[in-house]
């Protein structure tokens, strides 16, 4: 395992199941109610029997009773393959973590990646990962063997970011969507703060062809809450940049940013993606588990 | 040391004050510090500005105050120190009166009580018209010629010295409204009456040029008739007569036999005085006026007196109809000498008419300063019998304004160039603040450092 400890974690969310927000493509069995009608599984429907089915799903006794042949039908489950795309940006590297008990975004998007992926490693679902290191991007193959959660933690501990911007990666991250299948789950774990337009496009298709895209949005708790005192403050991402920080210009600072997130959350949802607001100073499991438990509406049969 | 505009030293205190006052307010750039959601933080001025206890960049602060009270010092206009306030007292005395001048002082003094006095007398030998109110533009003119050479004079006085028969005339209550200030009118227990004289015609010369002009001149002719008229009015009685001499000098340009009598009049037949330059275009005057008579006629001017200095020896006793010069008086060694510059008609006898009796009383006033042994000490001590106005007369009525209203006592050289001086000073103390905040900034190695300042 890596440096962090993901022990507390990984044993909080023992058991929580992450199951998929609407009927995924015919794939390997799986956990996930697939789009297939299979023979296995919980019962859902008789059906007249028809010339070439196979006899041994006949449901004798109801033709003893009832005199007609009927067959009986039930839920196929098919795996999915779970990829999750986290922002290695240097602004995820906010806030520095030199200061004790202080998590940045990167620490928290690392946490929540490897809950997620353990959820659906627990659910024979196999895991990938793609980050857009500093050296181009980094790319573990979704796969169900076991330690496959360790190798996800431990590549993401190896991504070193610095807010700082020396060692910047690309801020771009619709590009690495092309390295993952169409009918994947994708979960994007970023800050929003790079091409969020193109990755809200991109999610939109995906969600056509059949994709799932969660978006887990994080954000900084010292990014709500400014510190007092003037400062110039600048954009790791974009150093050029320099704005002046005081407590009179917090108000206006807040209404932006509000409405920034406000819109993100509007325009991923309306794409038929999941969106989940993580701040740095949640609980890690208590985040994965609401990601996972999704919204009741989104269990909805396509 | 005073200042001319003191209210200018005010407005440069308060620049001091407010420069200080900066120089209290540190204006920096805040540190830097990483914030990813930048970009919603609205675009300000980057600079803060905090308060310090102790000013900052103190060597600017002590630069720009220098340059502040150097530029506030020239613009107030500092002038010399006055010394000690002085009060000039003019003592105007008439003609015909005489006082004696330890006397004046004495009553000038007593008068004028704890205050430091200087005096100046106007006596008859500088006033031309005989008549008292010619005594107060005589005084006018002596006060402004002191007080222009002495700053220390802040008021002056005027003591007129009058005589018991002395009858106010129809302009004196004008030149009384033009004097400034109070108006002491000191009165002579007694006043000697002035002497009698008679005036005798000297005769011709053979030995001057006077040979070349007729013996029936009608200038000549004149003057019998105007000495005739002089002697004539002479109250007789006992007593001293004093007897001046009258010599008529025709001559021209030229040689001409140096007079020995009282009375030297220089008329040239061509009107051409030696002393007097020419006319560039020579014109004529409708008439010529001398104690407040005209004589009309077409008088034809050939020359134009250039007055060597109005206030010095020569003094204008005849003028023209539009105010040009036609004679002037000075003294000789015998006595006085009258240039007149009057081309009569010789056909014409306007000189001997009634007109022509005030220019020939001018002719043959009596010469100043003669006769008068000085000033003598009178019988019985004079007083002030009448002062007429509350406050002395201001000494900056007397001074020439400057173009900017500003007064004009007269600053020796240092005084005068001392403005231009603290000007410069204060463009070099400037020129060293930039060079000090340039290398501030260069220093601090941050050029935004430089437009901020």
């Amino acid at each position: 395992m890596s440096s962090q400890d993901y022990g507390p974690l990984l044993d909080a969310i023992r058991g929580v199941r992450w199951p998929a927000r609407r009927t995924v493509g015919a794939a390997l069995p799986g956990a996930h109610r697939s789009h297939q009608r299979g023979t296995s599984g919980e019962f859902t429907e008789y059906r007249l029997y028809r010339q070439g089915d196979d006899p041994r799903q006949l449901d004798w006794r109801l033709l003893a009773r009832s005199d007609r042949a009927f067959v009986r039908l039930t839920d196929d489950r098919a795996v999915l393959p779970t990829w999750f795309v986290v922002d290695a940006s240097a602004s995820m590297a906010f806030p520095d973590t030199r200061t004790p008990n202080v998590v940045s975004k990167w620490q928290m998007a690392c946490r929540v990646a490897v809950g997620l992926g353990a959820v659906a490693h627990a659910s024979g679902d196999p895991v990938g990962l793609i980050v857009n290191a500093p050296n181009g991007p980094l790319r573990l193959g979704a796969r169900t063997r076991r330690g496959t959660v360790g190798e996800v933690a431990r590549m993401l501990d190896l991504v070193g970011i610095r807010a700082d911007g020396a060692a910047a990666a690309t801020t771009t991250l619709a590009p690495l969507l092309n390295m993952i299948p169409a009918r994947a789950r994708v979960v994007l774990l970023t800050d929003l703060l790079g091409d969020a337009d193109a990755l809200v496009k991109l999610a939109a298709q995906r969600h056509v062809a059949g994709g799932l895209v969660e978006c887990v949005h994080v954000v900084a708790r010292e990014e709500l809450d400014l510190p007092s005192g003037a400062f110039v403050a600048r954009d790791p991402d974009d150093l050029v940049l320099e704005r002046k920080l005081d407590r009179a210009l917090h108000a206006s600072y807040r209404t932006a940013f509000d409405a920034f997130r406000a819109r993100a959350s509007q325009q991923w949802r309306a794409t038929g993606a999941g969106y989940t607001e993580v701040c740095t100073d949640a609980a890690p499991a208590r985040i994965v588990r609401q990601i996972v438990g999704g919204r009741p509406s989104e269990r909805a049969l396509t | 040391m005073s200042f001319a505009l003191p209210w200018v030293l005010a407005l440069a205190a308060i620049g001091v004050v407010a420069i200080t006052v900066l120089h209290l307010l540190s204006v920096h750039r805040p540190p830097p510090m990483l914030l990813p959601t930048a970009r919603f933080l609205p675009e300000r001025d980057i600079r803060a500005v905090s308060r310090s206890a102790t000013p900052n960049d103190v060597l600017l602060l002590l630069l720009r105050i220098a340059a502040i009270v150097a530029v506030g010092v020239a613009l107030a206009r500092p002038r010399a120190p006055r010394g000690a306030l002085t009060t000039l007292a003019v003592v105007a005395v008439e003609p015909g009166v005489r006082i004696d001048t330890l006397v004046a002082r004495q009553l000038v003094v007593a008068e004028l009580g704890a205050r430091r006095v200087q005096t100046t007398f106007v006596v008859r030998d500088q006033v031309v018209r005989s008549d008292p109110a010619s005594l107060f533009p005589a005084a006018t003119r002596a006060a402004a010629r002191v007080i222009a050479n002495t700053p220390a004079v802040d008021s002056v006085a005027l003591f007129l010295v009058q005589g018991t028969s002395t009858r106010a005339d129809s302009l004196t209550p004008a030149w009384r409204a033009a004097w400034p200030g109070r108006v002491a009118y000191v009165r002579t227990a007694d006043t000697l009456a002035p002497p009698r004289r008679r005036l005798m015609l000297a005769p011709r010369s053979s030995d001057s040029d006077d040979s070349a002009v007729p013996r029936d001149d009608v200038v000549y002719a004149a003057f019998r008739w105007h000495i005739a008229r002089v002697n004539g009015a002479m109250p007789s009685s006992s007593g001293e007569v004093l007897m001046d001499t009258v010599q008529l000098m025709r001559a021209g340009r030229g040689a001409r036999a140096t007079s020995t009598a009282t009375i030297t009049i220089d008329w040239p037949a061509d009107g051409r005085p030696m002393t007097w330059g020419s006319r560039a275009a020579p014109d004529s005057a409708r008439a010529i006026v001398a104690r407040e008579a005209a004589l009309i006629g077409t008088w034809p001017r050939l020359a134009r007196y250039e007055a060597v200095g109005f206030g010095g020896t020569e003094y204008p006793i005849v003028w023209f109809g539009d105010g040009d010069v036609a004679a002037v008086d000075r003294p000789s060694p015998s006595g006085c000498e009258r240039t007149v510059a009057v081309v009569p008609n010789q056909g014409s006898d306007l000189l001997l008419s009634a007109s022509a009796n005030g220019v020939f009383d001018a002719l043959l006033a009596p010469c100043p300063a003669t006769r008068t042994a000085g000033l003598r000490a009178e019988p019985a001590a004079p007083r002030i019998v009448a002062r007429d106005g509350e406050t002395l007369a201001p000494a900056t009525a007397f001074r020439a304004p400057s173009d900017d209203g500003v007064d004009s006592t007269p600053q020796s050289f240092w005084w005068r160039w001392m403005p231009s001086l603290l000007l410069g000073v204060a463009l070099l103390v400037l020129m060293l603040e930039w060079r000090v905040r340039e290398r501030h900034a260069l220093r601090a190695g941050a050029p935004a450092a430089v437009a901020a300042r």
